[in-house]
């Protein structure tokens, strides 16, 4: 803590140590980290100011993710170093302080909408005061303000086209944020209310989850630049780590340790893995707009051709985000579909319809995730450059793209080894999943496996990897037999357009597949958007008629009754005196 | 202790993996050449031969390799990867081959929609208007039809209580499976209409996505292609008959060798079958106006309903 403390008077204070220091100051605290992953769980816990200053298990994860961040950008914000103080504690009233300081930092990074600062603020504020108390009745309404206040710090918003206009390109920033947001969605929801949060609320998270994760693919499909593009899949990926939240809050409340364990764990893969893979996007992201300026997606392109080394590493980060094999993705699309279907649920077909819905709903975001990644690599990587200065882009200096790769390489050996990443954060999940004591043989993780929470089965990242291998081996062992030679590169076939004109180097812009090609099939996309929006405000409108009728018929029907009171008192009394004979009688 | 049973057994499985790969590759381009043929008959149009696809295949692979300038040389080879390491693990005729533990229905539906994937960003490389814009139609196409999988999964798993394709077909084959197997006859159905490109306008974009690419590499993405759809037909056809597998006994790691032929021939009857399907279906019921909207909706339906008939199985019993 004493390390990030001072990583933070260093980023609010750009001449308070060199950047170097800083940098170093980030390796000390993942150090740390890591030796404090390493040493089995403490027995006890510290009392005084001595627990203040203690990082638990639960926060190690997040800040060995923000160390890394740290680390590999060399950024000297006090985002980040803000964040991982934030995360670092363990106290409720800090944990407030810190996340609310965040607010404005972030404010300035434009990852934050500013009407959602005060919402933020009021959230974290009033869940921690719901928290203060022993009475249960404060955890019905606890679940409000933590959500506000984790997709707020995550950056996510239930508009699909507000990022288009008011969010900011990705940056570590949206990365500090995130790791902020879900840890405190675990701690306000997991790991602090004295008994656990009512399953139903298990269930909100779960819907509440889905839609941000719809709307953050939403964004991701109309931004118009790639940074947005990347800050649009980070949203979408956040609803769905929320949606995670939800399966653990279900498993605490049900007591399901093996449930909250598995949902722990693809949160923490979905951390570890898909959050180094962001990272690695965002870092390769700012190379290739030092190189290429703009990253607007119809003016750049061709970077595959211009700058290969940056495209391909591109391409493996974007893969790394996307849900299929053997990504890290597609590591937490098995678990959470494992631990949905896992997921305690009523008797007969009605109460497996809520499920499906929700399987369906996370088999969507994966898809617009994959469509969302394929629209940011045809408009940046793929096609022909659209302007002279993309066109004169080159791959920088092979050191520059050595610290991306590592994240890259970092990520794939949590996916593909998810046992070294789930041991290192195995405190945590038994503190997650309730487990106190001795732990059970099925709660310890395995080095290679997956496996899933209600025993459907388990799955292999690393056999997978090893069979493509051998399949790509194959077919390289084949060609080389055939004596294949490299085929040759000709001018693509333009239909038999005459050539372009020379005041058009870079080819008739309307003869090239741009970035909406792969949204308008989509027809709630873009050209869906607006007749939904004319959709829902028809329904408001008809809504407040309908409401206004009712409040103008009430207020008739009341100053009716008080004009003719009498009588009615008269009438009621008429009436009860027959019913009592009747049933007299 | 390794035995020496156990190391015969490991080579044998390995030999009957090496045969049923074979047996994949070399079907994959019959199993659309027949499509094709059958669609042209059915349809009154001109006679297509069935061997048409492997002849494609083999001129192609004789000639020099050309590709649009900027296009990758590593795709088709790539695609052609993922496209064998998906039917490895989608069984044909025999379970408990080696490699059966990471078939997974998500797993090798994620594999088959990669090998679909990687084409069309090496059709959306050059920047052509007419490959881009195909690709773009099938990109979004795939991205919709992802919905389905977790379905099928959630099918799977209440049917069986196992998401692995092995033991879900084992355990399809217990005599007590009454609904269980309705169930998978209607998951076969949603696969079939989510997973492969056999719907109407498809070959027309997949000639429109390749019309730069000539010599080997175009011939390793058409086998790409057809295998890809060889191995969501074998999925659907063991899902919906899995009685046709060879099975290991008790004690044994592989299934009897006497057993294997009449497998090998059911795995043909049910391709033969499925695909005679899909000739009905395209001919008959979806017209060329049908879209993805249409499979989308279906392949969601039937994925519900595959559902829906565990419960009404189990509130008759």
């Amino acid at each position: 803590m004493l390390v990030l403390s001072v990583l933070l008077l260093d980023g609010l204070m750009p001449r308070f140590a060199a950047p170097q220091v800083a940098r170093a100051g980030w390796g000390l605290a993942l150090a740390l980290a890591l030796a404090m992953a390493c040493l089995p769980a403490a027995a006890g816990s510290l009392a005084g100011p001595a627990a203040l200053l203690r990082v638990d298990a639960l926060s190690l994860p997040f800040v060995l993710i923000l160390s890394v961040a740290g680390l590999a950008s060399g950024a000297r914000t006090p985002v980040l170093a803000g964040a991982a103080l934030t995360v670092g504690t363990g106290n409720p009233v800090l944990f407030c302080i810190g996340a609310a300081a965040l607010l404005p930092l972030l404010r300035a990074r434009a990852v934050v909408p500013r009407a959602m600062v005060g919402w933020e603020s009021v959230g974290v504020a009033v869940a921690t005061a719901l928290l203060s108390g022993p009475r249960d009745w404060r955890l019905v309404v606890l679940p409000v303000p933590a959500l506000v206040a984790a997709a707020a710090l995550m950056g996510l918003s239930v508009r699909p086209l507000a990022g288009a206009r008011h969010g900011a390109p990705v940056g570590v920033a949206h990365l500090a944020g995130w790791v902020a947001g879900l840890c405190l969605a675990l701690r306000m929801l997991v790991d602090w209310p004295r008994v656990p949060v009512a399953a139903l609320w298990g269930g909100g998270l779960v819907v509440v989850g889905l839609v941000l994760a719809l709307a953050g693919c939403g964004r991701a499909l109309n931004a118009r630049d790639a940074g947005r593009v990347a800050a649009g899949m980070l949203g979408g990926w956040g609803g769905l780590a929320l949606l995670l939240v939800g399966l653990v809050v279900t498993g605490r409340a049900d007591d399901l340790p093996l449930l909250a364990l598995g949902a722990f764990r693809a949160l923490m893969l979905l951390a570890g893995g898909v959050g180094m893979a962001f990272l690695a996007a965002i870092l390769i992201l700012a190379e290739i707009a030092e190189a290429a300026g703009s990253l607007r997606l119809t003016r750049a392109g061709g970077l595959a051709a211009l700058m290969p080394k940056a495209s391909c590493l591109l391409v493996m980060a974007l893969a790394g985000a996307c849900a299929l094999p053997p990504s890290g993705g597609f590591a937490v699309t098995w678990l959470l579909v494992q631990s949905l279907l896992a997921l305690p649920r009523a008797e007969g077909l009605v109460g497996a319809m809520p499920l499906l819905a929700a399987l369906a709903g996370v088999g969507l975001v994966c898809g617009l995730l994959i469509l969302a990644a394929v629209r940011l690599l045809s408009g940046l990587v793929l096609g022909r450059p659209r302007t002279p200065r993309a066109a004169g882009a080159t791959d920088p200096v092979a050191g520059r793209l050595a610290v991306p790769a590592a994240c890259l390489g970092g990520s794939m050996v949590m996916v593909l080894v998810p046992g070294l990443w789930l041991w290192l954060t195995r405190g945590a999940g038994w503190d997650a999943a309730g487990l106190r004591g001795a732990i059970p043989l099925g709660a310890r993780p395995d080095w290679l496996a997956l496996a899933a929470p209600g025993g459907g089965g388990a799955v292999y990242p690393v056999g997978i990897a090893v069979l493509l291998a051998l399949a790509g081996g194959l077919v390289l062992a084949l060609s080389r037999l055939a004596g294949t030679v490299p085929s040759r590169p000709v001018a693509a076939w333009t239909e038999g357009a005459p050539p372009s004109p020379p005041w058009m180097p870079f080819g008739e812009p309307a003869a090239q597949v741009g970035p909406a090609q792969l949204t308008g099939a989509l027809g709630w996309s873009v050209a869906g958007a607006r007749p939904a929006r004319h959709g829902v405000r028809r329904v408001a409108r008809r809504t407040r008629v309908v409401a206004r009728r009712v409040l103008t018929g009430a207020e008739a029907g009341v100053g009716w009754v008080s004009r003719h009171a009498m009588g009615l008192v008269l009438l009621w009394l008429a009436v009860a005196a027959l019913v009592r004979m009747w049933g007299r009688s | 202790m390794v035995s020496w049973a156990m190391v015969s057994a490991a080579v044998a499985g390995c030999v009957l993996l090496l045969v049923h790969l074979v047996l994949m590759v070399a079907c994959a381009p019959l199993a659309r050449g027949l499509l094709a043929a059958g669609m042209a008959r059915a349809g009154g149009a001109e006679r297509v031969p069935v061997l048409g696809r492997w002849r494609l295949i083999l001129s192609c692979a004789r000639r020099h390799g050309v590709r649009a300038a900027g296009g990758a040389e590593i795709v088709p080879g790539a695609a052609l990867a993922v496209a064998l390491a998906a039917c490895v693990l989608v069984p044909s005729f025999a379970l408990g081959l080696p490699g059966g533990g990471l078939s997974d229905l998500l797993t090798v539906s994620g594999l088959l929609v990669l090998a679909r994937l990687l084409p069309l960003l090496a059709a959306l490389e050059p920047g052509g208007a007419r490959a881009g814009l195909a690709a773009a139609g099938d990109v979004t196409a795939l991205a919709a039809m992802q919905a389905v999988f977790p379905l099928a999964v959630a099918a799977a798993v209440m049917a069986s209580g196992h998401g692995g394709i092995d033991a879900l077909l084992v355990r399809l084959r217990d005599p007590d499976m009454g609904g269980g197997r309705v169930s998978a006859m209607l998951l076969a159905l949603a696969l079939l209409l989510a997973g492969p490109d056999v719907g109407p306008g498809d070959d027309v974009r997949a000639a429109d996505m390749m019309v730069d690419l000539g010599g080997r590499g175009r011939a390793a993405m058409e086998l790409a292609r057809d295998l890809v759809l060889m191995g969501w037909i074998t999925l659907a056809g063991d899902l919906a008959w899995p009685g046709g597998l060879a099975v290991p006994q008790a004690d044994a790691l592989l299934p009897p060798a006497i057993s294997l032929p009449g497998a090998v021939a059911a795995w043909l009857a049910r391709t033969g079958v499925i695909c005679a399907g899909i000739v009905a279906a395209r001919v008959v019921v979806m017209g060329s106006a049908r879209g993805t909207r249409g499979r989308l909706v279906l392949a969601l339906l039937f994925a519900t309903l595959a559902v829906v008939v565990l419960f009404a199985d189990q509130e008759v019993a």
